[in-house]
């Protein structure tokens, strides 16, 4: 039979961003907002289980102007909503997408647990956000965000010797459960430009449709 | 008992001219230059009884609508919903400012009450309705009451309000969740677009009121006690009052 | 075939966008007006009587026009449907949840009257839910009953995640309620074959109950909230 296709009118390149709650998602989100604002046209769509205090974090902060940035509801079921029911996402981003015309779309899930992933109906490529102190032995325990995003980031590794996470066995573990899929350790607050993970995405723009 | 009674209202060089035909019990009286009192004469209306107004406001004409006293509709022998019809047609620049007393349903009685306002672009009206169920120390019979606006033939608001003091799935989470009194207030008229609009909640009282898909708002309120409902309907007819003045 | 179509637009896998909303429920919840299995039965209840007619009504009127020959002029009957949601948020959910059935139904049973009514810019929820019907190949009926299913199973599922109800106490509930949404389809089925055979919108019902609107509009302006409406 024929299957529909997703009738993308448009090029820009969507970026799923999930992972626990807590683990710095909203911090990538602002980090990469506002080292990439001044050369590509954003939008960012949140995933906020109760409110709208994601989307608020980054308009206090002028990461992005107000009309760039949608808070979608998610009726206690994030994981609902990037995965088997995205209408309200697509929703959100095609309205961004009409409205603005970006180069990349963001769309922040809301914090969950390790086995919610995106739907590849409603963004290009994910990554996956786990924080140290969340317990070195997360990326062992796998479950599909740490097995299969797109990339995984290990966030907070300033806190390491603080929660006595090894970063060595988190790095070879993550590994062992993702063969050739990348892995970067940062910490947002001493690099505040996330650059590892600036140049991952720059990577995926370059292979999305050239403009 | 069956009635229709009339009234017509056409803009004057100095005053305007009212034209009205009663028709017992329904008694129309002029109560000033623009204004215009309903009477009902024998309490009223009883399960069975089809009462009706027809209002017809020419272009340009204003009128004030009022009743001398709380609607209070009993249950008939043998047990029949009693009809309660007004139809109002305004033209371009008409005003109608209608606010009756409220509306008492006994134990035992039904109300099927209709107003159906036709108006043309320009126009301008006011359309109040308060409903208590029951007297004190009663839980209320049931009211069906329909509200329609067409402006320029198409449809801006139609909404049935169903209440029923009786029937626990009315007054309970998805009816009126055991408020005795039902206030609505529709104001429909050129500039009515955006805001002002709102909700709150306090002890007692609970409203919204809220933008129709046109020119026009309408506020809905549910309370405890008629005069607290009453007061609110009374403050938001006044804020619209000014509100049109400061438009013209 | 038709059948299975028909169930899979009342599965509420398919992806329409009804997980992100109450019908309502977290409202009243969180205002303590509905606490349990008992309150949630009286919930549904009212809203079979108040919006139920309504939203069966169009739902039918939808999947008759989209069904029939003639081109239809869709924009009248929303605006007959906006008329009859005197809450603007209550209007915007049914939108939100028309734009999202309506391009679920377009990838999944392409027909040129879902593209017609997605012309007329994002249609009330019911009257979508029927022109999807139609284009999935069942009849008004159908549609009146999924309109009240939905109305029904979207409170359900709300209810048991905000309360932590026992689902099977639940289902119970609901399947109660369905046997006299069952009657209100059909009221509301007959009435819509009379408003399309008439082309009059003044033919449908609408009524409503008065703490719904007032709480949609109230839920609308709180600032933690888990569901959409």
């Amino acid at each position: 039979m024929p299957i529909p296709a997703a009738g993308r009118r448009c090029r820009a390149l969507r970026i799923g961003v999930g992972g626990p709650v807590g683990s710095g998602k909203t911090a990538l989100v602002a980090a990469l907002c506002r080292t990439l604002r001044d050369e590509l046209s954003l939008v960012v769509v949140t995933n906020d289980i109760y409110t709208t205090e994601d989307a608020d974090f980054l308009r206090t902060n002028g990461v992005l102007p107000d009309e760039r940035i949608t808070a979608v509801r998610t009726g206690c079921c994030p994981h609902t909503a990037i995965r088997d029911d995205i209408t309200a996402n697509l929703d959100a981003v095609e309205e961004l997408i009409a409205r603005h015309d970006p180069d990349l779309v963001l769309v922040e899930s809301g914090g969950d647990n390790l086995t919610a992933t995106f739907s590849y109906g409603l963004i290009d490529a994910q990554i996956f956000v786990l924080d140290v102190a969340g317990g070195d032995k997360v990326p062992r325990k796998g479950g599909p965000g740490v097995t299969r995003s797109d990339l995984l980031v290990i966030n907070k590794v300033d806190l390491a010797p603080l929660v006595g996470a090894d970063l060595d066995v988190m790095r070879r573990d993550a590994a062992a459960v993702r063969g050739d899929l990348p892995t970067v350790l940062i910490s947002l607050r001493d690099q505040p430009d996330a650059e590892p993970v600036v140049s991952w995405l720059r990577g995926q723009l370059r292979r999305a449709t050239p403009r | 008992m069956k009635a229709r009674a009339e009234l017509t209202v056409e803009d004057g060089p100095d005053a305007p001219r009212l034209r009205w035909r009663c028709a017992p019990p329904v008694l129309l009286r002029p109560t000033g230059p623009r204004r215009v009192h309903l009477v009902q004469v024998g309490g009223g209306p009883l399960g069975g009884d089809d009462l009706a107004l027809d209002v017809d406001l020419g272009a340009g004409s204003h009128l004030q609508l009022r009743s001398a006293a709380a609607m209070v509709v009993q249950p008939g022998r043998p047990p029949a919903a009693a009809r309660w019809t007004v139809a109002a047609a305004l033209a371009s620049g008409a005003v109608l400012d209608w606010q009756p007393e409220p509306t008492v349903v006994c134990d035992g009685a039904e109300l099927r009450s209709r107003m159906a306002v036709a108006m043309q672009r320009g126009a301008w009206a006011v359309l109040r309705e308060m409903v208590v169920l029951g007297r004190a120390g009663q839980r209320g019979g049931r009211y069906h009451g329909e509200l329609t606006v067409e402006l320029d033939g198409a449809p801006l608001l139609a909404h049935t309000l169903l209440l029923d003091g009786a029937d626990p799935a009315l007054a309970g989470p998805a009816g009126t969740g055991g408020a005795r009194v039902v206030g609505m207030l529709a104001v429909v008229g050129a500039g009515l677009d955006g805001p002002p609009e709102g909700a709150r909640e306090e002890p007692g009282l609970r409203w919204a009121c809220s933008a129709l898909d046109g020119p026009g708002q309408l506020l809905l309120a549910l309370g405890d006690s008629p005069s607290a409902v009453s007061a609110l309907l009374d403050r938001s007819a006044q804020n619209w009052s000014e509100f049109r003045s400061a438009l013209s | 075939m038709t059948v299975l179509a028909s169930l899979l637009l009342a599965d509420s896998r398919l992806p329409t966008g009804g997980h992100a909303h109450s019908g309502g429920v977290e409202a009243a919840v969180e205002r303590g007006l509905l606490r349990d299995e008992a309150d949630l039965a009286l919930f549904l209840a009212g809203r079979l009587l108040g919006t139920g007619p309504v939203v069966a009504a169009v739902a039918a009127v939808g999947c008759l026009l989209a069904a029939g020959a003639a081109p239809v002029d869709w924009a009248r009957w929303d605006t007959a449907v906006s008329a009859r949601t005197p809450s603007a948020a209550a209007r915007e959910a049914s939108r939100a949840q028309g734009a999202a059935l309506l391009r679920t139904g377009r990838r999944v049973w392409p027909s040129t009257a879902l593209e017609a009514l997605s012309r007329t810019g994002r249609p009330h929820h019911p009257l979508v839910l029927g022109a999807v019907v139609a284009a999935a190949g069942d009849g008004a009926g159908a549609a009146a009953l999924l309109a009240l299913h939905h109305l029904l199973g979207g409170a359900c599922a709300a209810a048991v995640r905000l309360l932590g109800l026992d689902p099977i106490a639940v289902a119970a509930v609901q399947a109660y309620a369905s046997r006299s949404a069952e009657q209100v389809a059909l009221g509301a089925a007959r009435l819509a074959r009379e408003a399309v055979a008439q082309q009059e919108t003044r033919l449908l019902p609408s009524t409503g109950t008065p703490l719904p609107e007032v709480l949609a509009e109230l839920h609308a302006r709180t600032e933690v909230a888990l569901f959409a409406s």
